[in-house]
């Protein structure tokens, strides 16, 4: 892998540190039933909107549900959807940035498709399509998958189009290789460090609208656990339990500014000219 | 360069085109009837028949979307089915909360954000860079809604600086409207700013290496005059693009903040629509957004075309 060798070579510290708060975060998400004994949707009305202590690290919410349990499984679900949301932009906006790049009779229909979509927010398109779809994970996922392949799509389809007519592509196809030879095995190969950089960025819009989404009551439906939702119920009790509202907000910045930091380190360790930058 | 213009002007017709197209299929595949919901479980067979004739939802949906399209043409957005007024009226009314909050977030966005950037590419690798670098970081990480309710906490709970929600138009607040505005413009000016700062770091970074910079330092130019003469403009191009790109997120920003401090904007009109299945209202609010972001990008086109000749030529 390029970025691999590339980093081995300049050990960006971007990408160190954003990787290593990345692992830790996702070790919290995968070992959530082993980091806390509490079920992050059982109430316990006797302990409501308790303040941080030793029982609840994070205190405890209106229903007496621990924050700190809710913060694991959250982060949980924020990472199932920014994770499942990439794969299916990386899918579509690849076929769709594959097909217009390639072949030039279908390309400017596809781009001025593209372009109307891209006129509306990715946030609205998600809050609209996800009224319509209804709440629920597989639906926010879907909603949000559809509002981010356009740009995907754009940045596959100029990246093949730049790559396409160079000289060894040209040989593979006097040496007979098909189409999709061509396109596999040349191709997609180049144009995987910019498909790799807008999925990082991509994977933490994913989070903040998601994120959004549920405080909105659009997205992940309550009581399951998600950042966003928790905001909205801690709103309420803003004045007389501020540590409800303080975690999850944290939490969700820790892991967008994480993912950001990545994908600004694998943008500079795909510019050529990065011997300059990093110079010291 | 006239014909230029008359050419991306007409480009515009397939896209708000389609962008209508996507706006009507997306609402008219809502679930939950709306003659439904206004008349009640109650209704009578016959009622809910009289009222869907009214609507025209009898028709197919093909049929309605061509009258439809035809309407919009005219500027006719069809009733809201709960305000009880022409669509287009209401979101008239609505405007200017919005307009006025899009408008001081951007400017607020554009000062912080081409601050920010040149002083850091001007002191690349010191001290101001990296703060900078990791303020405007913070600035497209952290969700607006949450930002929206701390400032309100602080601000407004803690230190009664502000009112914690609400709006008074101009007419009746004078300049005290602008009480109610900060806050939801402060929150989505951060986002904006960090977009702006980041651009703008990285196209004077770019600048700041090219010979005619040298040049100028040899000729003996001090620092201010080559950042704000001569760097400054060339490094505008990519900046301007930003701006124009996410003037449309900003409005979409809108939506969430406007819900937050329930100011009566065109943001919170939307969203009550969506949750009352309110169609006329949400197409006219998703085309209202997707417009605008069309125009503003045939601006920024234009004034690439204008600052860089090779284009106009193309």
């Amino acid at each position: 892998m390029l970025f691999l060798k590339k980093y081995k070579k300049y050990k960006h510290p971007y990408v160190t540190t954003s990787i290593i708060i990345l692992i830790f975060l996702s070790f919290l998400s995968l070992f959530a039933p082993v980091l806390t004994d509490y079920n992050p949707v059982r109430n316990d009305a006797r302990n409501r909107l308790q303040p941080p202590s030793r029982e609840h690290l994070l205190g405890t919410d209106q229903f007496g549900r621990d924050i700190f349990a809710r913060i694991l499984y959250g982060i949980r679900t924020s990472m199932e959807v920014g994770l499942a949301v990439v794969i299916l932009t990386v899918i579509f906006g690849g076929l769709v940035g594959v097909t217009a790049g390639y072949y030039p009779q279908i390309d400017k229909i596809v781009m001025r498709i593209l372009d109307a979509m891209m006129a509306f927010p990715g946030i609205i398109i998600a809050i609209s399509l996800a009224a319509i779809w209804g709440a629920g994970k597989l639906n926010i996922i879907l909603a949000l998958s559809f509002a981010y392949f356009p740009k995907m799509a754009r940045i596959v389809r100029s990246s093949v189009i730049s790559i396409k007519d160079l000289d060894y592509v040209d040989s593979a196809r006097a040496a007979g290789a098909n189409d999709l030879r061509i396109i596999s095995k040349y191709i997609l190969k180049n144009s995987a460090s910019p498909i790799m950089v807008q999925a990082t960025f991509n994977f933490a819009l994913a989070i903040l609208d998601e994120a959004a989404l549920s405080f909105l009551g659009v997205g992940i439906m309550p009581p399951a656990p998600s950042l966003g939702a928790m905001v909205t119920d801690a709103r309420t009790y803003m004045v007389v339990a501020p540590w409800m509202i303080l975690a999850p907000g944290i939490m969700i910045v820790l892991t967008v500014l994480s993912l950001n930091l990545l994908g600004d380190g694998l943008r500079d360790l795909m510019d050529p000219h990065l011997k300059n930058t990093l110079k010291k | 360069m006239r014909n230029y213009i008359i050419k991306r002007i007409l480009l515009l017709i397939p896209i708000i085109l389609i962008v209508a197209v996507i706006a009507f299929f997306i609402t008219n595949l809502m679930p939950g009837d709306p003659v439904r919901v206004i008349l009640g479980n109650m209704a009578s067979e016959a009622e809910v028949a009289r009222l869907e004739k009214s609507l025209g939802l009898d028709q197919p949906l093909i049929m309605r979307f061509f009258r439809w399209l035809a309407n919009i043409m005219k500027g006719d957005f069809g009733e809201s089915l709960y305000l009880n007024a022409p669509v287009s009226e209401v979101l008239r009314q609505r405007l200017r909360p919005t307009l006025l909050i899009a408008i001081l977030a951007e400017i607020l966005g554009i000062t912080a954000g081409l601050l920010l950037g040149i002083l850091a590419a001007v002191k690349h690798r010191k001290f101001l860079d990296q703060f900078s670098i990791t303020l405007s970081l913070f600035g497209i990480s952290i969700p607006s809604f949450w930002l929206a309710l701390m400032l309100m906490f602080v601000f407004s709970v803690k230190l009664g600086w502000f009112p914690v929600s609400g709006y008074e138009p101009f007419a009746e607040a004078g300049f005290g409207t602008f009480r109610y505005l900060v806050l939801p413009a402060v929150t989505l000016a951060f986002m904006q700013a960090g977009l702006i700062a980041r651009m703008t770091r990285s196209a004077m970074l770019d600048t700041l290496k090219q010979d005619y910079i040298r040049t100028a330092k040899s000729k003996g130019l001090s620092t201010r005059i080559i950042v704000f003469k001569h760097a400054l403009k060339n490094s505008m191009l990519p900046v301007i693009t930003v701006i124009g790109h996410n003037f449309a997120v900003l409005l979409g920003g809108t939506w969430i903040v406007e819900t937050i401090f329930v100011i009566p904007g065109t943001g919170f009109m939307a969203i009550n629509a969506i949750m009352r299945r309110d169609i006329p209202v949400i197409q006219a609010s998703i085309i209202f957004v997707a417009v605008i972001y069309v125009i503003l990008n045939l601006f920024v086109d234009l004034s690439y075309a204008f600052l860089n000749p090779k284009i106009r030529y193309n």
